[in-house]
């Protein structure tokens, strides 16, 4: 199944794999930060509640002498009302705050109601703070305040949610307690519930430092501290002042009055700047807080498009890889295919597929390639062999031809050099005997005959009556003798130079014949330069337009050459200069191509060799 | 004994003739055939001959017909002719038992030279061959002990070994050994030991 489908639907499927996977991690990896980016969202809906509870403090604490910086317009009774009724109505499903809120605006409306009838609202005031907290505590449970995962934000956040509330509380209640008109009833335990408040005050603003201390830690940049220290170290510095100027008043039980040892309006002015420094800092604190709550949703999100680029360019690049692949294994596989259908159909042996890569396939072009060079080269040795096969054929035909020409002739003869002995034998007897003397000569004049119709009857051989002629192409004649006595050349060391002319109007001829005539003299050209040790072994072989529309076709050899008084003999049959020569081949080289309507001829070669020189009529155009 | 012949095998009907004629010019009988069959066919007559053998013949060639001759027990001497002869061919022919080895065409006296060879080789051979037959012929006249006698003393044995080795008296052998030597014809002990050898009967000595 798998291994009947194409390279290109495996890359697809390979790619469209990686794909996948990489895209169902991305996803849960987005749904994670979706998670974590919607806890931040919500964490910044609780800190801008809270930051409506800062001014519903202010608002609160705003009828005491306190600085004007925290009367804003923001802190303005009504707006603070405003702002908690939106601020609760656009949290509705996502807050349980209802019940804390309601009570709260309650609570607020009376209070506000009270201030503007200059009544007394001490209790009113207390119960306030006491709802502001507890919603402010509320807010931050439901908003993931509380479970805020980085140490800066968490510390920040409790003390903007738990820490700045109990403490400004706490500045409310000291200044109830303290500053108006403490019950004589009270008066009793004055003293111990300054210690509890002192208390109570450092426990606070200790607790709001380690804080800080732990925020700072966490945070990497250090922009919190530098943003927020001063703030909180000048309401710490309140605080105490506040607190220490607390602790010189005394109530005089006597005299009723209120404050001694420190005078009213310093106190006053002292709780003032505490609060509106508590105020201040919870402000500072308050944007630090969501200054570092967006910077968390921003990384987080830039996290988030950084996983989507990735993911996008880890697929592109594993199309691009897959479209490589595809590139450098189909391609040139499909390449190699075609090469091997062509090789199949041209039998071009010669054609090589190209390699450019160091991978499998370039091993395999190069495996390909030595295969087709093999492959040639056996062809070449296959064809070399036929060509050899062919030639030991053509070469065993003159042969068993001049062989069995020898045979013939050599018969006769015989038989007429054993009768003219018999016969003179006869004659010089004691007595001769005529009559057998006479019949051994009648037998010699029959032999001398035979002999003569053995030689008409090679003649008769290559006459014309019994050639097939058709027109050829010199130059095709001569490559394939040349085929043919390759073997032989490279044996004797004989170098071949051709001169072959372009275009040459065909003959009319016997191939085999002609064919014959031109090996034949080849042989020769190379038998004569076998004893030539000291020049280089040349066979020249041209062909060209003689004249009179006829063709000549040279051998040329720098062999022995040919003894000047042989020259006249060397076509004569059964005259031979070689030892092993049956003195026929050229005779019957003469014959066939006289037989032609051609010419055989022999020259001197200059320096040294012989020239043989074949020229046959070209056939006129339209003609055979 | 009849006349001297000269057997000439050679497919070639000139070749036959000339040579008949050559033959006949010096006073030899001649007989000529075209194959080796034909030669195995004919009745050979009983006198010293000779064979002249063309190598190349129709079927079996002459040298394979040399052979084939050595096989069948048939001891002529051979004379190869030959249009085309190399020195493989004459080693083997030489080798085995040829007289000559003659390229065609030949000079007369070369030829008629070898067939006078063969012809002189032939009928010592034959002579041999009858001499043995006469000694074989006696000696199978002879009692089985008289032949036991005389294959000892052709040994060299004295009479008196003899007569221990066979368990007879000394004159007993002497009677057998005259007996022998008067009914082989051999005038002397070295006669006697001459014939035993031609007959291949002469004991070895234990």
């Amino acid at each position: 199944m798998f291994k009947n489908l194409s390279t290109s639907t495996k890359l697809i499927i390979l790619c469209g794999m990686f794909i996948l996977s990489i895209s169902v991690t991305t996803a849960s990896l987005v749904a994670e930060h979706r998670i974590a980016i919607d806890f931040a969202r919500r964490e910044l809906i609780g800190d801008n509640y809270l930051e409506v509870l800062r001014n519903t403090y202010a608002a609160i604490l705003s009828d005491r002498p306190i600085d004007s910086i925290t009367a804003s317009a923001a802190a303005s009774p009504n707006n603070v009302l405003a702002a908690l009724a939106a601020e609760q109505a656009e949290n509705q499903g996502l807050l349980q705050t209802k019940e804390f809120a309601d009570a709260l605006m309650a609570s607020l409306r009376e209070l506000w109601a009270r201030r503007a009838q200059n009544n007394a609202t001490d209790t009113l005031v207390l119960d306030a703070l006491n709802k502001t907290h507890k919603l402010a505590t509320r807010v931050a449970d439901d908003s993931n305040l509380t479970l805020d995962p980085d140490l800066d934000t968490y510390y920040l956040q409790n003390i903007v949610a738990n820490k700045l509330p109990t403490l400004l509380g706490q500045l409310g209640e000291a200044h109830v307690l303290f500053h108006e008109r403490p019950q004589p009833a009270e008066a009793a335990n004055e003293q111990n519930l300054r210690f509890v408040l002192d208390g109570l005050l450092r426990a606070t603003t200790d607790g709001i430092d380690e804080d800080l201390t732990s925020a700072y830690r966490g945070n990497q940049d250090g922009r919190l501290k530098r943003a927020v220290a001063a703030s909180f170290g000048v309401m710490s510095q309140h605080a105490r002042a506040y607190l220490s100027a607390l602790n010189a008043t005394r109530v005089d039980n006597e005299a009723r009055g209120l404050i001694v040892g420190v005078d009213r309006a310093s106190l006053d002015s002292l709780y003032g700047r505490a609060v509106a420094s508590a105020l201040w800092a919870w402000g500072g604190a308050q944007i630090e807080l969501d200054r570092l709550l967006r910077q968390r949703i921003d990384s987080l999100l830039a996290k988030l498009r950084r996983s989507l680029l990735l993911t996008g360019a880890l697929a592109a690049l594993s199309i691009v890889v897959a479209v490589m692949t595809h590139r450098r294994i189909v391609g040139p596989l499909e390449r190699l295919e075609g090469i091997a259908q062509t090789v199949r159909e041209t039998k071009n042996y010669t054609l090589r597929a190209e390699s450019d890569s160091q991978d499998e396939i370039g091993h395999l072009a190069i495996v390909f390639n030595d295969m087709l060079a093999e492959l040639a080269a056996t062809r070449d040795r296959e064809m070399t062999e036929q060509a050899e096969l062919a030639r030991a054929d053509r070469l065993m035909t003159i042969g068993a031809m001049t062989a069995s020409i020898a045979h013939e002739i050599n018969q006769p003869l015989a038989a007429i050099v054993t009768n003219s002995n018999a016969g003179l034998r006869w004659l010089s007897n004691a007595s001769p005997d005529l009559e057998e003397a006479r019949s051994a000569l009648k037998r010699i004049a029959k032999d001398g005959h035979r002999a003569s119709e053995v030689i008409g009857s090679i003649r008769a051989m290559f006459r014309k009556e019994t050639q097939h002629k058709s027109l050829h192409d010199v130059n095709d004649i001569v490559q394939e003798a040349l085929t043919l006595v390759q073997g032989e050349l490279k044996k004797q060391k004989v170098s071949v130079r051709t001169e072959l002319g372009n275009e040459l109007p065909p003959v009319l001829a016997d191939r085999v014949q002609v064919q014959q005539v031109v090996l034949n003299l080849m042989n020769n050209a190379i038998d004569a330069m076998a004893p030539v040790t000291d020049r280089a072994r040349v066979m020249r072989v041209r062909s060209g337009i003689h004249h009179d529309n006829s063709i000549a076709l040279s051998v040329e050899d720098s062999g022995v050459g040919i003894d000047p008084k042989d020259v006249g003999r060397i076509f004569d049959a059964f005259y031979t200069t070689k030892s092993n020569g049956t003195g026929l081949g050229l005779s019957i080289c003469r014959t066939i191509i006289e037989a032609h309507g051609g010419r055989l001829s022999a020259t001197p070669a200059t320096p040294h060799g012989s020239v043989f020189e074949v020229v046959l009529p070209s056939s006129p155009p339209g003609e055979g | 004994m009849g006349p001297a012949t000269v057997f000439v095998v050679d497919d070639d009907p000139s070749i036959r003739e000339a040579l008949k004629s050559l033959f006949g010019s010096v006073g030899l009988r001649a007989e000529t055939f075209a194959s080796a069959t034909d030669f195995l066919q004919a009745k050979l007559p009983d006198s010293p001959s000779c064979l002249v053998l063309d190598v190349r013949l129709p079927g079996l060639s002459g040298l394979d017909f040399q052979t084939e001759l050595a096989k069948a027990n048939i001891h002529v001497p051979i004379i190869f002719i030959t249009g085309h002869g190399d020195i493989p061919m004459t080693v083997r022919a030489m080798k085995a038992g040829a007289v000559e080895f003659l390229t065609k065409p030949f000079r007369d006296q070369e030829l008629l030279d070898a067939v006078q060879v063969g012809l002189e080789r032939d009928r010592a051979r034959r002579e041999k061959d009858t001499l043995v037959a006469t000694l074989r012929a006696r000696y199978e006249t002879l009692t089985p002990r008289e032949q036991e006698v005389i294959a000892l003393v052709t040994t060299g044995l004295m009479n008196k070994q003899i007569a221990a080795e066979i368990g007879v008296t000394e004159i007993t052998v002497k009677v057998h050994r005259g007996n022998a030597m008067r009914k082989m014809g051999a005038k002397s002990l070295a006669d006697l030991v001459k014939m035993v050898d031609a007959l291949g009967v002469r004991r070895a000595r234990s």
